[in-house]
Parts: C-alpha cells; sequence; structure tokens
C-alpha cells in the first residue's frame, strides 16, 4: 500500500514539475537542445576519433557508442524523474528542508522530485537515437538472456546513478556552502564509464567497479553483451549492485539529517 | 585618469584572488573535477597510441604535450563569471553593479584575472603532475617560439573570457544558465581541440572550426608550443586571433547595450 501512495505521489511531483517548467518556454527548450546538443558532441568526438584508429584497446567504435548511450541514458532519465538531488545545497542552507521533514512523507522522495531536468529529454532522446545505432552495427548473438537483459541494466543504471548522486549531495549538510562542487566531481568520475575502464589502469578500473560502481551502468554490461570478458556475466549483478547503492545513499541521508539543525528564522 | 582606472580594476582583481583563497574547497574540487576529465581523456589517447608510433602525424610525445598543454588553458579560465553573472542577473543584485562607477565587462575582466592567477598555480602543477606521469614531451625550441607562446596564451585567455562573458550575458533572456553553460563547455571543448586536435577533423568540420574563434583558446597556443604552427601561419594565426578577440570584444558590448534595454530589476 505504501509503495503504490509513493508510486503516485512521484507521479504528482513529476506532473507538477512539468507544469512548472512548461511555463518557461525558452527556457526548457534552451536545456533541451543544450542538453542534447552537448552529448552529441560526445558522440562526434568518438566518430573523429575512430575516423583516424579501427580500435581502441580492442574495442571498436559502435561497442564504445553502447556503452556512452547507456550512459546518456541512465542519465536522461536519472535527471528528468531525479533531478531535486541537486538542490540539496539549496534546501539545506536556505532551511527549506524544514518543510519536507513535517510533511508525512518521505523527505528522499521529496528531495528528489523537488525539481526536474527537461533536459533529460533531450539526452534520452540521443541516448535511445545512440543505442539503436550501435546494435544495428555490432554484432549480437541475441539470445532470451540478452533481451531481458537491456530493461534490467537501464534500470539498475538508473538506480545506481540516482543513488550516487543523492549521496554526493548529501554533502551539503557537511559541507554548508551554496556552491558545493563536490557532487559535480562525483558525477564526474562517471566519465570513466563512457569508455571501457581497463584502458584506464587498474586502479581506476577497480575505482569504478567497487568505489563508486559507474562500471555496471556501461562497462560491465558491454562485456557481457559483446563476449569481452568471462566475468561479463557479472552484469547480472547490476540489481544487487544498485540495490546496495540506494541503501548506501538512505544512510549516508539520514546520517546527514542529524547534522541538520535547520536555518533559524 | 589612466592610472586610477588601473587601480580601480587592481581592486576587483584583488577581491576576486581574496575571495578565492577564502572559498578554498569549491576551488579545489572543481580543479579535481578537471583533473578527471583530462585523466579521461589521457587514457583513451594513450590507448589510442599503445603499440602505434603515431597517429594522423601525430607521435605520442607530441599529442602528451598537446594534452598537457590543453588542460592549461581549459582549467585557466573557468566559467566561474559566468555563475556570477547569471547570479546577479537572477537576483536582482545586477542594479548595484549598474550603479557602480566602473564598467561591468572590464571589472568582470579584472575578477576573471584575478582568479585565473589563482587557478594558475594549482593548474600549472596539475600539468607538471601529468607532464611527470606520462614522461618526456616536445618543447618550443627558442626564446622566440617561447614569447609566441605567451602571446597566444593572452589571446586564448582574452578569448575565453569573452566567450564566457557573452554566453553568461544570455541570462538576461533566459534563467537557465546550466544549458548556456553546457553549450558553450560543449562546443569549446569540441571546436578549441580541446579533446582531438583539429588536424584529425575531416575537411568539412575542419573548415567549421577554422570560421570559429574558439580554435584561440587551445589549437593555437598548443601548435604554437609544439612547434607545430610556425612562422608566416603562426603570425597569421596570432593575427586572427587578436582580431577575434577586438570582435568579441565589441560583440559583448553589443549585447550588454541589448540586455540594458531588457533589463527588469524585481523588488524595490
Amino acid at each position: 500500500m505504501k509503495a503504490i501512495n509513493t508510486v503516485w505521489l512521484f507521479f504528482r511531483f513529476l506532473s507538477q514539475n512539468t507544469k512548472i517548467k512548461l511555463e518557461y518556454k525558452l527556457d526548457s527548450l534552451i536545456l533541451f537542445v543544450s542538453g542534447a546538443a552537448f552529448q552529441a558532441l560526445g558522440f562526434l568526438f568518438l566518430a573523429v576519433l575512430f575516423s583516424k584508429v579501427p580500435n581502441i584497446a580492442g574495442w571498436n567504435q559502435w561497442e564504445i557508442v553502447f556503452m556512452l548511450s547507456a550512459i546518456y541514458i541512465s542519465e536522461g532519465l536519472v535527471s528528468f524523474a531525479f533531478e531535486g538531488a541537486w538542490q540539496m545545497a539549496f534546501l539545506v542552507n536556505s532551511g527549506e528542508m524544514d518543510r519536507m521533514l513535517l510533511r508525512p512523507v518521505s523527505p528522499v522522495l521529496q528531495i528528489l522530485t523537488f525539481t526536474m531536468g527537461i533536459h533529460g529529454i533531450g539526452n534520452m532522446a540521443l541516448g535511445v537515437v545512440l543505442l539503436s545505432l550501435s546494435l544495428s552495427h555490432v554484432h549480437v548473438a541475441w539470445t532470451f538472456a540478452r533481451v531481458i537483459f537491456i530493461p534490467v541494466f537501464i534500470v539498475s543504471a538508473c538506480a545506481i546513478r540516482t543513488a550516487i548522486s543523492f549521496a554526493a549531495n548529501c554533502s551539503a549538510f557537511w559541507l554548508k556552502s551554496y556552491y558545493n562542487a563536490f557532487p559535480l566531481m562525483v558525477y564526474q568520475m562517471a566519465d570513466f564509464a563512457k569508455y571501457p575502464s581497463s584502458i584506464f589502469g587498474k586502479a581506476i578500473e577497480t575505482f569504478v567497479l567497487f568505489v563508486l560502481p559507474y562500471a555496471f551502468i556501461s562497462y560491465v554490461p558491454a562485456c557481457w553483451l559483446f563476449e569481452k570478458a568471462w566475468w561479463g556475466v557479472f552484469a547480472w549483478g547490476a540489481p544487487l549492485v544498485a540495490l546496495w547503492c540506494c541503501l548506501a545513499a538512505r544512510w549516508v541521508f539520514y546520517r546527514g539529517l542529524r547534522r541538520y539543525d535547520g536555518s533559524g528564522n | 585618469m589612466m592610472r586610477l582606472a588601473l587601480r580601480k580594476y587592481h581592486r576587483f582583481a584583488a577581491l576576486a584572488i581574496q575571495e578565492t583563497l577564502a572559498y578554498r574547497i569549491p576551488y579545489i574540487v572543481n580543479m579535481v573535477s578537471i583533473v578527471v576529465t583530462y585523466a579521461v581523456i589521457f587514457g583513451i589517447w594513450a590507448a589510442v597510441f599503445s603499440g602505434k608510433a603515431s597517429v594522423g602525424d601525430y607521435a605520442w610525445a607530441e599529442m602528451k604535450t598537446y594534452l598537457i598543454i590543453s588542460l592549461f588553458m581549459s582549467a585557466l579560465v573557468s566559467g566561474s563569471s559566468e555563475y556570477r553573472t547569471s547570479r546577479q542577473i537572477r537576483t536582482g543584485n545586477i542594479a548595484i553593479e549598474l550603479l557602480r562607477p566602473a564598467d561591468y565587462q572590464l571589472s568582470s575582466l579584472a575578477i576573471t584575472l584575478g582568479n585565473s592567477l589563482c587557478e594558475g598555480v594549482l593548474v600549472s602543477l596539475a600539468c607538471l603532475a601529468f607532464a611527470f606521469a606520462t614522461g618526456p614531451g616536445v618543447f618550443p625550441p627558442d626564446a622566440l617560439s617561447w614569447a609566441l607562446f605567451v602571446v597566444s596564451c593572452l589571446i586564448a585567455i582574452a578569448t575565453k573570457f569573452l566567450l564566457v562573458y557573452v554566453f553568461g550575458l544570455a541570462c538576461f533572456w533566459t534563467n537557465s544558465l546550466m544549458g548556456i553553460s553546457w553549450l558553450r563547455k560543449g562546443l569549446t571543448d569540441f571546436f578549441s581541440g580541446a579533446l582531438i586536435p583539429l588536424a584529425f577533423f575531416p575537411g568539412w568540420l575542419r573548415s567549421v572550426a577554422d570560421w570559429l574563434p574558439f580554435m584561440n583558446v587551445v589549437w593555437i597556443p598548443a601548435g604554437a608550443f609544439t612547434g607545430r604552427i610556425a612562422g608566416a601561419d603562426l603570425a597569421r594565426a596570432l593575427g586572427v586571433g587578436v582580431a577575434w578577440v577586438v570582435a568579441l570584444w565589441f560583440i559583448a558590448r553589443f549585447v550588454w547595450s541589448r540586455a540594458m534595454r531588457k533589463v527588469t530589476i524585481q523588488g524595490g
């Protein structure tokens, strides 16, 4: 019952946010276009790069485009639905959080849906285009398991991302500053998962596998789909990794909340 | 008069330095983000070059140097003035700026230069770290090349400042700094050659890049440093660079004057 209620509330929040965004049509359009254009330049980079070299560390262009598209789709979906995580510094420092704590609804849900990222739609659209392009160019031995795998890993990827950026934004409880660059830095680490993480050396590969498990968004799934390594089968562990990330993020949030003391009035 | 003006803007730069030193954490974290970005780029290029003597007509030593200069130029002028402008526009604090007996464009430039001085120290350290981690590179052969490299850096700083400033002014028309800032950053990274040397671009894309000011930011200084752009080519490139700076300066003035007709200050 509680779960259904949460889902219902989530969609209510989302529709309210959509109405707000539609009031600012030019802004939304700029965000939508710039989001897609920014990501398109990432693809253009790969296209130019691969016009000079046939493959990088044994990966061809479309295999890497697959990884890129996984990053874009998850990023798009997450910023569309849960952009509120990025408002933590504002909520904590302005004392706005007070209101959320008083309502009989999970503060985590309220924070995550505090705002929406219209640019997410642009990212997602481009991500889907790149994913289809990539899968049409790469030879994958499609089995039932592989077909089922696609939605499973995308949902897990979104959960992993949401959890990591939420936890990173919880740093606002400790670093009391309106301009908090720490979550941005954590977000940036996802760049290591846009490309086969092994090329960055063992240390970074380990880091994105076990510390900030961005590799489960793109790299490990790609390893499994394209049969790059025997351990690619661990890609099926993505839902577990996602669950672990969500629990960890929740723990960080409630730890941080203990430090929260409003802003007075 | 001139001395007075210099003193005035010198204060803006000094304040920017004090501010950066007072808020060290965001500044350091910002730098770490840039280093992460470049660690990724270095990783990709190292993988591309592994087992090959050269790609295109670039040897690894030159590519490495190119990337280090790219890191240096990209990090030297951060987008912080964009945030400042947009915040002032959104909060209405721009009204106070308008009351000040100082030119907004010049004071923004002074603040950016102040910030760059601070950033320069950390960026240089980061570049040295990358240089040590990746082995020997290519250096300018003589004093003249060094001097021209320094000139190209000044043009790069001026160009980047003006690009950030003009894009920041767009906030008079829209609230979405994020979108504008991405667009600027994406275009700059790509068309300046920060990620991939312009020499690797296919012909049509190269012509687009040649007609844009972004190449002043990385491609020209890096070319001047590694000697890829030299002699008459370099002189011409620097001339075009200066022309762009002058043009952008007046474009910025024009955008500002349009914005002044548009501005509405909330509250009273």
